[in-house]
């Protein structure tokens, strides 16, 4: 069944994609070939793939979390989420203490241990990237007023 | 003689002080994450390429820390392979199967030792392969025009399909799925394609944050599903030595398993798991009388990790002499070069002598280091796996997350990154293939435009395809790879296993 359910994604994919390349215009200095025909071929390549997944499932056993772990995979990706959207306001530092706390504490440790890992990695992390690689680590639009 | 001289001015290269000091950052990285489970050098690679790009490393050092961690990993995998059972990468599973055994009888030390000594003689022998097998295929892909380009990457794909991952059909929709992904942004001729006008489109997709998203990301999700298990617990490993009596016993199927994994190395989509298992299965058949082999057989640690650690010199033969890489990994590292506008291909190792000679030499002193690492201070190593996970995997995506932020400074970038986690996420469960997507990805464009080009030097005409005699023996390869593998699958269940393990190489 799981399978089956994929190839029907797929073939939705394809259809999109196809469709989206029929549409790409031809470049104003073109070559022969243009722009068009490769993604159209890829979609063409995909779409007996995926009808083929659908008509003829291949019965494998899919092992799927039993549902007691569905929450920690959702906050894991929240955490994910969550990195992306706190790294330019918030800035590294209280990014990553939140974003490590929150997996940590999915993997199970108590929450005491899980801060102090936060703390202790986030300032490591800071010293390694920010001071020895010098690479670029953002304040924190939030906090840049403070050091003006 | 000629090689000599090179291969002494690349000594000079190599030990230069960065170069150094890369080398022994690349194997020392490489064998922690190689015995890791969940990182592979595919995700310590693609981390490291914004890191080192960030940091302006020269292209020398960049190749020599990459390559060092690609067969430093190959040492690590098969540490937490002898003591826990827990292959770091799949190329390890098959030291497992006399690994295991003899840590448990109490023979853990010897097992580490001739893991590291079989992977020194693995990893040594096999770059003499690439130093005679790379400028002969330079010589003979300098006949290449884009025509001859686009099919040895049809072949390229076809191969990897079949031989990644459970099912056949499933590794073509990846690869098709990669291409997809390729598609994005502008084209030659500077046609926007499914950008739907989002300006930051226009670059299309890093295959740095589709690697790290389809890896790493997904391999968080995967390791949450772990978390019901307990903490590991390492035994005492003893001491790390084997007797001479069992290195001459030994010895033969070292060499031989070097060879076999060396020629595997080279084929594209096989690798270092394939190269294991082919050698532990030809050495039971030609050494294991008493059928010691399972119960914990010193050969049969010997066999597989001689043949994984050949097998990384075979794959830079591809990546280096023809520029079409044939694994995940090695397509992470020709990203990497060509973001450095440095394209490998025929004449890349004449032009870029000073590179390539640098390289090989770096990789001499990396084996003699990682034999350092992993006989005398494999205590220090094995402590490394008792770091808990609630440390390890957090670190790790703080890692990832701000590589990729440090240099594009764009959350976008990130919020890309953490879909095609769902995505592979996802993939992995339903059992599609995760290299050929990378592989994809990187080759994609190459592939369109070689197509392109020999279809404008032909004026239109398609029949350039097979217009010449290695167009038409690349197409019976192309015919040979996807026949092949279904036979075989249908013959042998070893082969079966093989090929269901093959894909967490990258």
């Amino acid at each position: 069944m799981s399978d089956r359910i994929s190839g029907v994604v797929l073939l939705a994919f394809t259809v999109w994609f196809g469709v989206n390349a029929w549409s790409i215009e031809r470049g104003f200095f073109s070559d022969p070939l243009g722009s068009r025909p490769f993604p159209l071929a890829v979609a063409i390549l995909m779409a007996p793939l995926a009808l083929y997944l659908v008509f003829r499932p291949l019965q494998a056993p899919v092992v799927w979390p039993v549902r007691s772990l569905w929450p920690s995979l959702v906050l894991t990706l929240a955490a994910f989420l969550l990195y992306s959207f706190m790294m330019e306001p918030f800035g590294f530092i209280v990014s990553n203490v939140v974003v490590f706390f929150i997996l940590s504490l999915v993997f199970r440790a108590t929450p005491l241990k899980g801060l102090i890992a936060a703390v202790v990695a986030t300032l490591a992390l800071y010293v390694l990237f920010g001071w020895l690689l010098e690479l670029y680590l953002p304040t924190g639009e939030l906090f840049e007023g403070w050091f003006r | 003689m000629e090689a000599f001289g090179l291969l002494l001015d690349g000594f000079g290269t190599a030990l230069q002080p960065l170069n150094v000091l890369v080398v022994f950052l690349g194997v020392l990285i490489g064998t922690i994450i190689g015995m890791l489970p969940g990182i592979g050098p595919i995700n310590a690679i693609a981390i490291l390429i914004p890191i080192s790009f960030a940091l302006g490393l020269p292209p020398t050092a960049m190749l020599i820390l990459f390559s060092g961690i690609y067969y430093g990993s190959q040492y690590g995998n098969s540490i937490s392979t002898i003591l826990l059972n827990v292959p770091g990468t799949a190329s390890s599973v098959a030291t497992a199967l006399d690994g295991y055994p003899m840590a448990r009888s109490g023979r853990g030390g010897p097992a580490l030792a001739i893991s590291a000594i079989a992977s020194f003689i693995g990893g040594t022998l096999s770059i003499f392969g690439l130093v005679l097998f790379a400028p002969l295929l330079a010589r003979w892909a300098i006949r290449f025009g884009p025509a001859e380009y686009f099919v040895l990457i049809v072949f390229t794909f076809t191969t990897i399909s079949a031989l990644t991952g459970r099912n056949f059909v499933k590794g073509l929709a990846a690869t098709a799925i990669g291409l997809a992904i390729a598609t994005v942004g502008l084209d030659l001729t500077n046609v926007a394609r499914f950008t739907f006008g989002q300006f930051r489109l226009y670059d299309g997709f890093d295959f740095v944050v589709v690697t790290i998203g389809l890896f790493a990301v997904s391999e968080v999700f995967t390791l949450v599903e772990q978390t019901r298990g307990g903490e590991a617990t390492v035994g005492k490993v003893g001491r790390v030595m084997i007797t001479v009596k069992e290195f001459v016993a030994s010895f033969w199927v070292m060499v031989r398993s070097s060879i076999s994994g060396f020629l595997v190395g080279v084929l594209p989509g096989a690798g270092a798991t394939i190269a294991s298992f082919l050698a532990y299965t030809t050495e039971q058949r030609l050494v294991d009388r008493e059928g010691n082999f399972g119960k914990g057989d010193i050969r049969g640690v010997a066999a597989p990790e001689a043949a994984n650690n050949a097998s990384v010199s075979g794959a830079m033969i591809p990546l280096l002499t023809l520029g079409v890489p044939g694994s995940g990994t090695t397509a992470v590292m020709l990203g990497a070069l060509l973001a450095l506008n440095l394209a490998p291909g025929p004449l890349f190792i004449t032009r870029n002598a000073d590179l390539f000679w640098g390289l090989i030499a770096s990789m001499y002193i990396g084996n003699v280091m990682l034999l350092v690492l992993n006989l005398p201070l494999v205590g220090l190593f094995v402590r490394i796996l008792l770091i808990p996970r609630w440390v390890l995997v957090p670190s790790v995506v703080a890692i990832a997350y701000v590589a990729v932020y440090s240099a594009t400074s764009s959350p976008f970038d990130l919020f890309a990154m953490t879909a095609f986690g769902v995505l592979g996420f996802f993939m992995r469960k339903l059992g599609y293939p995760l290299a050929p997507v990378v592989l994809a990805v990187v080759l994609g464009p190459m592939m369109e435009v070689n197509l392109r080009r020999a279809l404008s030097l032909n004026n239109g005409d398609w029949s350039v395809l097979i217009g010449s005699p290695i167009t038409i023996g690349l197409w019976i390869m192309v015919a040979v790879s996807l026949f092949l593998p279904q036979l075989l699958r249908r013959r042998k269940p070893v082969a079966k296993t093989v090929i269901e393990e093959t894909d967490a190489d990258g």
